[in-house]
């Protein structure tokens, strides 16, 4: 992982030897006195460095509210959350921006994509905000748009892709900084089965080859049996965790179904 | 319900594009104000009343124009809005409206806005008009005598009438808008990554480039050919209508050629500059100005054109005063002058003494006075007056100046009453053989055309001698005005000794005074004996000319002409920089995704506005800029033009006009960043809601 790219002109320095993400008694309580919603309630969970991690759960569990606070975008109400053994809580807020930038890669649902840029130029974004020595730039640009087989559209704009290749744009954004982590919000959601694999294939293989961390939050049952564990939430809490081991995808997916009946029919009942 | 849904519409329309409203409310306000001067005159001095009931007149017409072009612009920021709308307009055809009821929604949404601004301007605007009826009294340099609140009914019903056919015009394309798309289009409108319109590089790079030559090509015709003075009848080597329009032509293709290439232009040119363009939000704000001028370059076009007639018309007007005001200076050195012409007297000397005993003015005591007689040149055939220009031109061989060919040059003054003229005037006087003549003429362009003549030895004849010229070229300073008079230019007086000139039957006198009285008791007195003279022989034709009534003369014109400078300037400009600003703020809105992803990105706030600021600063100063350049050289070609009438071509005076322009140009500006900073700060703030 070169140095020059993840660190430019940040002030954070990730301690190697921490956990990429340690979350501790999290809460998060919105509203106030007389109508308050825990939407997290005493979530702690870790990921190590090349982890791949998909958090599901019903809507309203609280998956979204924990991604937003992991992201440093909303605050919790107590707990901690550390990245790389930096306290998110300690950043100032003019410092947050930076953190963000050079610690975090963000993937969403809507690719997101800026319309008035090309591909090349959207995935180079987080560069060149960081001030990356053009050179360096377009370098990591091509090599990263190349290992999400996407080399071929980088001079093209997002209305001239195709929705797979729009999310595979957006993977290389979050990517091209090596961040410490990985946040993945419904990657698949807006897309067919076929281009939801292959683009699960390009992280699988990115996770492999350069150790990339990646937490994905999502309700679908095949992008979650890409990744090597499942955290299932429910009312704020983690329900229960699922790891793959040695298991085949198929295998994974099958036990993935099974714990998703079960909080079905946990759901049914009440 | 309608009304309800249209009222809360309208509530939120308001607060989004405050901008809009501001521009309506001002645009009535200003028309409103401005059809005022004729109840304006009421409280001037009854010698203004006229002229400014005179002025009212083309002020109205002046309106009307003004709200086409107004309610043209209006119109586009109407359908613009529209168009931000249809997801809004598709959900209550979702819902289960009938067209027909959403169409009622916005004609009432329509009608309540036209409502609102329309009272809110005309409340404005009768406040403005009591502001603007001193300034009127300052413009025609009077004062407002008994001041109170006035309102007028008629400037009321104009802009009702022009405001009202604008809405009704919105209305008509508002619900033709409607019926034409389809709801899966309403629907669906904003979900799609917006299409971006981009040209291919380098053929926009040729389209600048293009679009540069034929604007310096549309320069150059314009400032070597000129006007069409002509008219539809040009003389050889005079500029046609058609020349004329082939510039126009050339200056409007070039504008709107280089408008839609030039956002390719600059992406290519700073993509190249490498180091520049891959650092910090650089090539981020070089694409969204390339894609606001890609996907609005006509309209950017139109609004560098109407920037460029409202400025030349303010920068042309105030010079047209600053020249007219040199020439009424120039052409009163006299505290007043008294002509009298009569062609038809036998008497060769005008008894003024006589006069003045027989009005009961001591002449010596008001004033110091010189008088002369001034003859015609006859060809000494019967009383035919010579052609000296064209006997010039013939003489030359060089043709008569381009605008001077109606000049006329026949009159003559004797060396003694022309010296005792320079004498009066502090000038050291001339000599001057019996067979010579001089020649009188202060009209730059002309000068150097007789002067050729004079070195040539061109000679005249008069009362049956031959005259040759006495110098070489003409006589061009102070004595060239014998008499006050309005123009303070002189095409062609001869000198010519006493002899001669007695022989020259006559055809005016004239007295020239400089009080030792009071400006008022010379003025009364000057009135007495004119009105005496005149009174005394029904073949004389009598005028005076005071330097008090000269300057009431100039300002009244050029106060007209400042005044449609003002107006039409200020309407133009606030229209151009509505449009401008509901194009940036509802961008702003367009992209506020985009600077919300830059944010989450990492990207700090302050470069996030600092781009925001770029953009719309460029925005409003790209079609400024091509604006200008347009004005400066139609100014230019103005000033040569008025150079013809005075001596002077620097523009003056335009500080108002410019002060106008910066203060109503750069607030829209300003008000538009605020707005869209605030529109960006949201998005980015706000927390996303499919996180």
């Amino acid at each position: 992982m070169p140095r020059h790219l993840q660190g430019a002109r940040s002030a954070f320095v990730p301690d190697s030897t921490s956990p990429v993400l340690e979350i501790s008694a999290l809460t998060k309580v919105y509203g106030g006195k007389n109508a308050s919603t825990k939407a997290l309630n005493g979530v702690s969970l870790t990921v190590q460095r090349g982890d791949l991690v998909a958090i599901m759960g019903p809507s309203g569990s609280g998956k979204s509210t924990l991604l937003n606070c992991i992201a440093t975008i909303d605050t919790p109400t107590s707990g901690t959350i550390r990245i790389a053994g930096t306290d998110t809580a300690r950043i100032s807020r003019s410092g947050l921006a930076d953190f963000r930038r050079t610690q975090l890669g963000f993937i969403f649902q809507d690719s997101n994509l800026l319309d008035t840029l090309t591909a090349r130029e959207n995935i180079a974004l987080p560069l060149t905000i960081g001030h990356v020595p053009a050179d360096q730039i377009l370098k990591s640009v091509e090599a990263i748009a190349k290992s999400l087989g996407v080399a071929e559209v980088l001079d093209k704009y997002p209305y001239q892709m195709s929705g797979g290749q729009r999310q595979r744009i957006a993977c290389a954004r979050a990517l091209v900084t090596h961040p410490q982590l990985v946040l993945a919000d419904e990657p698949t959601g807006a897309l067919d089965s076929k281009n939801a694999k292959l683009l699960l294939e390009s992280l699988d293989a990115i996770n492999r080859a350069q150790k990339a961390t990646v937490l994905m939050v999502t309700h679908d049952e095949t992008a979650a049996s890409f990744c090597k564990r499942v955290l299932f939430i429910r009312d704020g809490k983690v329900f229960c965790e699922l790891v793959r081991g040695a298991d085949t995808r198929r295998e994974f997916f099958e036990k993935i179904m099974q714990v998703v009946a079960v909080q079905g029919g946990v759901d049914d009942a009440r | 319900m309608l009304a309800k849904l249209a009222f809360g519409n309208m509530r939120k329309l308001m607060h989004d594009y405050a901008v809009y409203f501001l521009t309506l409310v001002m645009g009535v306000a200003v028309f409103y104000a401005f059809n005022t001067i004729s109840v304006q005159a009421d409280f001037l001095s009854n010698s203004l009343s006229d002229v400014l009931k005179q002025v009212g007149e083309i002020m109205h017409g002046l309106t009307v124009f003004l709200a086409v072009i107004m309610g043209f612009l209006m119109v586009y920021a109407n359908n613009f809005l529209m168009r931000r709308r249809k997801k809004e307009l598709g959900l209550y055809q979702v819902l289960g409206m009938r067209a027909g009821q959403v169409n009622a929604i916005l004609t009432l949404e329509t009608l309540m806005v036209a409502l609102i601004s329309f009272i809110v301007g005309i409340a404005l605007g009768a406040l403005i008009s009591q502001l603007l009826l001193f300034v009127t009294a300052d413009m025609f340099a009077t004062k407002v005598d008994n001041f109170r609140f006035f309102f007028s009914p008629d400037a009321l019903a104009l802009t009702f009438f022009c405001f009202a056919i604008t809405f009704l015009v919105m209305m008509v394309m508002n619900s033709i808008t409607l019926s034409r798309v389809h709801l899966i289009d309403l629907m669906s409108a904003g979900r799609k990554n917006e299409k971006q319109f981009v040209r291919h590089l380098p053929l926009s790079f040729v389209l600048t480039a293009l679009g540069l030559v034929l604007m310096g090509y549309a320069y150059w015709r314009l400032t070597t050919q000129g006007f069409p003075l002509g008219g539809s009848n040009p003389e050889p080597g005079q500029t046609t209508t058609n020349d004329f329009l082939v510039t126009t032509a050339l200056v409007v293709a070039g504008t709107f050629i280089f408008f839609y290439g030039f956002a390719g232009g600059i992406t290519l040119i700073l993509q190249r500059m490498k180091k520049h363009y891959w650092s910090g939000l650089h090539m981020f704000t070089t694409r969204q100005i390339a894609s606001r001028i890609n996907t609005a370059a006509a309209s950017m076009g139109l609004i560098a054109l109407i920037l460029f007639f409202a400025m030349t018309a303010m920068t042309s007007g105030m010079s047209i005063c600053a020249t007219l005001n040199k020439s009424y200076e120039a052409g009163v050195p006299f505290d007043a002058s008294i002509g009298v012409v009569g062609s038809s007297l036998e008497e060769k000397t005008l008894d003024w003494k006589a006069y003045a005993k027989q009005a009961g003015v001591d002449l010596d005591a008001v004033g110091d006075t010189v008088s002369f007689r001034v003859g015609y040149m006859t060809n000494g055939e019967g009383y035919l007056t010579i052609d000296s220009l064209n006997e010039m031109s013939a003489f030359t061989g060089k043709s008569i100046p381009q605008g001077y060919e109606k000049a006329v040059a026949w009159e003559a003054i004797s060396l003694s009453d022309y010296n005792a003229l320079r004498t009066f005037k502090g000038l050291d006087p001339v000599s001057l053989d019996e067979d010579q003549y001089l020649y009188l003429c202060n009209m730059d362009t002309l000068e150097s055309f007789v002067n050729t003549a004079l070195e040539q030895g061109f000679t005249i004849t008069a009362a049956g001698q031959t005259l040759t010229p006495a110098r070489s070229s003409v006589i061009d300073d102070d004595s060239c005005i014998l008499q006050n008079d309005a123009i303070g230019k002189t095409p062609g007086i001869y000198v010519v000794a006493d002899d001669i000139a007695e022989e020259l039957p006559n055809y005016r006198w004239a007295l020239d005074i400089n009080y030792r009285v009071s400006t008022e008791n010379g003025d009364l007195a000057v009135k007495d004996l004119a009105d005496t003279i005149a009174a005394s022989n029904d073949e004389l034709y009598v005028g005076s000319e005071t330097k008090t009534n000269a300057a009431l003369e100039g300002t009244t014109t050029t106060g007209l002409i400042s005044y449609m400078a003002i107006y039409i300037g200020f309407v133009l400009v606030i229209a151009c920089a509505a449009i401008l600003a509901i194009q940036q703020l509802s961008n702003a809105s367009d992209s506020a995704m985009g600077y919300r992803t830059l944010s989450e990105l990492g990207c700090p706030e302050k470069t996030i506005f600092s781009s925001l600021r770029t953009q719309v600063i460029f925005a409003f100063a790209l079609p400024l800029i091509v604006g200008i350049a347009h004005s400066i050289c139609a100014t230019a070609a103005v000033n040569k033009l008025l150079l013809m009438f005075g001596q002077s071509s620097i523009i003056e005076n335009v500080g108002l006009g410019i002060a106008i322009f910066a203060l109503v140009y750069g607030g829209y500006l300003a008000l538009t960043y605020r707005m869209a900073h605030g529109v960006v700060k949201g998005a980015i703030r706000s927390a996303r809601h499919a996180l």
